[in-house]
C-alpha cells in the first residue's frame, strides 16, 4: 500500500479506512496476530478505533491519509469491506476497480496497471484525472 | 405418516430454507464495478471530516479498508 501511495499519490487520492478489527483479542483472535503482538481489544468508541490507526500507521510506517469508519460500522457493511479489500472510484464516482475479500484476496498491487491508464482531463476549473477501465 | 416423523420433515425444510435464505445474503458482495459509489462522510485520524464526492472529481480515489489485526 504504501508504495503504491508514495509512487502514485499525484495521481489519486488515497485513503485507508480503519473499519473493526479483523482478529480482535476479545473475538476472532489467531495465533500470528500474537505472536505479531497485534492484540487489540475491539474498539468499543470512535477514540479507542482511532488510536489503534494511529498505532497501526506508526507500527507499520505507513504515511497514507487515514479514515476512520465510524462505531455504526456503516461504511464498513455497504462497501462490505471486512476484513480488508481494496477499491478505486473514478472520476464520475463509478466504482472502477473491486478487489476480492481479504486477506486472501486483498491485494493492493493489482490496481498497478490502473496507473498507465489515466489521462488528464481539462475541465473548465481545473485538470482533473482520468482512468481507463483495468482489465482484469 | 406418523406425526414424529412429520416434524422431523418439517425441521429439515425448515433448517434448508434458512441455510439458502442465508446464503442470499452472503451473495450480497458490495458495490460492484460500473455502479455509483456510495457516498460517505468520515473523519480522520486528526478528527477532519472527509466526504467522498467532494475527492472524486479531482482525481480517482483509492480505498484501502483494513484494521491492524
Amino acid at each position: 500500500m504504501q508504495s503504491l501511495y508514495d509512487n502514485y499519490k499525484d495521481k489519486a487520492q488515497f485513503f485507508i479506512i480503519y473499519i473493526r478489527e479483523a482478529h480482535p483479542a476479545d473475538g476472532w483472535q489467531v495465533p500470528q496476530n500474537i505472536q505479531d503482538g497485534w492484540v487489540i481489544l475491539e474498539p468499543t468508541t470512535w477514540e479507542e478505533r482511532r488510536k489503534a490507526s494511529q498505532d497501526m500507521l506508526e507500527r507499520m510506517e505507513l504515511t497514507i491519509p487515514t479514515l476512520i469508519d465510524n462505531m455504526d460500522n456503516k461504511v464498513d457493511e455497504v462497501y462490505k469491506s471486512w476484513p480488508d479489500r481494496v477499491y478505486v472510484i473514478g472520476l464520475d464516482g463509478k466504482i472502477i476497480y473491486k478487489g476480492g475479500e481479504g486477506p486472501w484476496n486483498f491485494k493492493p498491487l493489482e490496481i498497478e496497471p490502473l496507473f498507465a491508464t489515466f489521462t488528464l482531463v481539462n475541465t473548465s476549473s481545473k485538470t482533473a484525472i482520468s482512468w481507463g477501465v483495468l482489465k482484469r | 405418516m406418523n406425526k414424529s416423523l412429520f416434524f422431523i420433515y418439517f425441521f429439515i425444510l425448515c433448517f434448508f430454507f434458512s441455510q439458502s435464505t442465508n446464503s442470499a445474503i452472503m451473495v450480497e458482495d458490495g458495490p460492484d464495478v460500473g455502479e455509483v459509489a456510495p457516498d460517505f462522510t468520515l473523519k480522520d485520524i486528526n478528527g477532519k471530516d472527509f466526504t467522498l464526492s467532494s475527492f472524486k472529481k479531482i482525481k480517482p480515489v483509492v480505498l484501502f479498508f483494513g484494521s491492524c489485526t
